[in-house]
């Protein structure tokens, strides 16, 4: 049977083609867009999650080069700075509950370092740290030596191993978790140390200049809320402070999801039209694929197939146009996916976290069951009815010469 | 070696009695034709014994088993491995070329004792088509296609082989050919039952069955 099988697919080359190719299409743009969707829905999330303050306060220099979701996301990253003793009188306002600073050294370029894939440099103050430590499996708030770094997700390198930086060697202690946002391609040292490498490095040196030594200087400072403390009230005291600018993070989160959730309901809404309409016409085509053969089957009954050989024989032939259309889509889907996340990587400061394997593989299995369930849907009925029919009446119609 | 019995046949269409109180017996090395004008129901009689179309009155009973008792699965290996079919309008698969029309039964039959395809050039060989295997239904004269459907019937091997007009349009030689290896079957201990009107084709059965009012006899 699996010779008339093969036969049966080679002599409706075209059919076969254009059902494959229409199957293949629909998997691809679901499987990508699923995949990115799920993607950016957690970045989204674990950011939200295990971002950790409610406030940042960055310098009133970068706001006003960046945007609150850029720099919710992706920290201050530029090199402006404003005094410790501001970040201390943040830390005393009424109505912040805790707070803690970070020291944002420099981009790094493939020559401050022997490690692949670090864009920035962080110093970070561990002992009071929060927002760092959801993403280690260690505890961070004893701090770091001086020779001592940890990597963000995506930074080559392992725990254990040596790193050369800005022409000092430390030792990693700790590669964190993915966390969606540059987090991932970033060193952490602990501040003091990266302050010292700042001022060791002397394309900076006009920074310090302007600013005053870095060991005064902090890039900005990220701070809870105190109990019942009203946010605009103490968004407002600390924003009176001279050269900084104060946002709430829950607001930008909201704002940022609502942002993504509207255009992913356009490009769903889209889909959705596109994906109906070619699964009535995969549905119409598995349907005829049948019913117009019903002259052969019933032929094929006639000489001795039963009811569940033709099942298979039909079946047979919609899993192999099934199972090609699933995977080609799914591999094309997977390469339309890293396109689109390119593009939205570099076009949005969104975070994203690839779905995990397991993920990913649901999602595959899931439209696999779709587009099975749909086949075996569409081939159930005329199925069944040539079954019903005895063959000599069957038999009197179609392409049987 | 099978054994046919048919009992108290008939078949109606919405209300409308085509055939009725149809009663015989076939033993092998019987060969039975049935002789009666075009459109009589003949094909509708032979549909009926071949288990291809269900009676509205009676039964066939296939070597004790009553066809009417039977489900899907024992059906089909009757026709499978009991039934051989000439089709009067030969059925052929279009898509198929002609040896690969007469293995097709094979295709249901699971694991045979002899090579499918041999087996299909030893027929169609023998019944003139040795240098038409590879052809397609379409490049194939009407009589060629029936000996083409001839030897489909018999490529399992069939004790039993119903034929619906088989010599229809064709040449005397091919005419000839063709009864000679349907008799053939009846010769070794099968039975052949066929449909015609060609009287001198009647006269070389072992009964021949007359269509009287709506049923036939044999005289």
């Amino acid at each position: 049977m699996r010779r008339l099988l093969a036969h049966s697919l080679k002599m409706r080359k075209v059919l076969t083609a254009s059902v494959v190719l229409a199957v293949a299409v629909s998997v691809m743009a679901l499987f990508a867009l699923g995949l990115t969707y799920g993607g950016v829905q957690q970045g989204v999330r674990a950011s939200a999650e295990r971002g950790g303050a409610q406030i940042m306060v960055v310098p009133r220099d970068a706001a006003a080069d960046v945007s609150d979701t850029a720099l919710l996301f992706t920290g201050a990253p530029a090199p402006v700075y404003f005094p410790v003793s501001t970040a201390e009188a943040i830390g005393e306002v009424e109505g912040v509950g805790r707070a803690t600073t970070q020291f944002f050294s420099q981009t790094l370029n493939e020559s401050c370092c022997s490690t692949a894939g670090a864009t920035r440099l962080i110093g970070v103050d561990f002992a009071r740290d929060w927002t760092v430590q959801p993403f280690s499996g260690r505890d961070l708030s004893v701090g770091l030596a001086d020779d001592e770094v940890i990597l963000g997700a995506d930074v080559g390198g392992d725990v254990g191993d040596r790193l050369s930086l800005l022409g000092r060697t430390f030792t990693i202690v700790e590669k964190l978790e993915p966390s969606g946002a540059d987090l991932d391609d970033s060193l952490l040292l602990a501040i003091d140390t990266a302050r010292s490498l700042s001022e060791e490095n002397l394309g900076l040196s006009y920074l310090w200049d302007k600013y005053g030594a870095p060991g005064d200087l902090v890039s900005c400072v990220l701070a809870d809320l105190d109990g019942t403390a009203d946010a605009s009230v103490v968004l407002n005291r600390i924003n009176a402070l001279d050269g900084v600018y104060a946002f709430q993070r829950p607001e930008v989160v909201e704002a940022s999801q609502k942002q993504l959730e509207t255009v992913f309901l356009i490009l769903l809404g889209a889909g959705v039209l596109m994906l109906a309409s070619t699964l009535v016409q995969l549905f119409a085509r598995f349907y005829s694929c049948v019913w117009e053969r019903k002259s052969e089957l019933a032929l094929y009954r006639a000489m001795g197939a039963s009811k569940g050989q033709l099942r298979a024989l039909i079946g047979g032939e919609v899993a192999a146009i099934v199972g090609a259309g699933l995977v080609s889509g799914l591999a094309c889907g997977a390469g339309l996916y890293v396109v689109l996340m390119d593009l939205l990587q570099d076009g949005s400061a969104f975070p994203f976290i690839s779905p995990d394997p397991g993920e990913t593989g649901a999602l595959a299995a899931v439209l696999a069951a779709a587009f099975a369930l749909l086949a075996l849907a569409a081939i159930a009925a005329p199925l069944a009815q040539i079954g019903r029919l005895d063959p000599s009446l069957a038999m009197q119609q179609g392409d049987i010469d | 070696m099978s054994k046919l019995k048919v009992e108290d046949l008939g078949k109606s269409y919405d209300g409308n009695v085509i055939l009725e109180n149809i009663s015989f017996a076939a033993e092998p090395g019987d060969s039975i034709a049935f002789v009666s004008p075009s459109g009589s129901g003949k094909s509708t009689l032979l549909s009926m014994l071949g288990l291809l179309l269900s009676s509205t009155t009676g039964t066939v009973v296939v070597d004790g088993q009553d066809s009417d008792a039977l489900g899907d699965k024992e059906l089909s290996r009757l026709r499978r491995e009991t039934f051989g079919f000439v089709f009067q309008h030969t059925q052929l698969v279009g898509s198929l070329r002609a040896v690969e029309n007469v293995m097709a039964p094979a295709n249901f039959a699971g694991k045979l004792p002899f090579d499918a395809r041999e087996r299909a050039e030893q027929l169609l060989g023998g019944l003139g088509l040795a240098d038409r295997l590879m052809h397609y239904p379409y490049q194939l004269s009407i009589g060629q296609k029936r000996r083409v459907s001839v030897a489909r019937a018999l490529l399992l091997d069939p004790p039993i082989v119903i034929a619906d007009e088989p010599t229809n349009d064709l040449d005397a030689d091919s005419s000839s050919s063709v009864a000679d290896t349907l008799f053939e079957r009846a010769a070794n201990g099968g039975i052949l039952l066929f449909a015609t009107h060609d009287r001198e084709l009647a006269s070389r059965a072992s009964r021949v069955m007359h269509l009287e009012g709506k049923t036939f006899v044999e005289r």
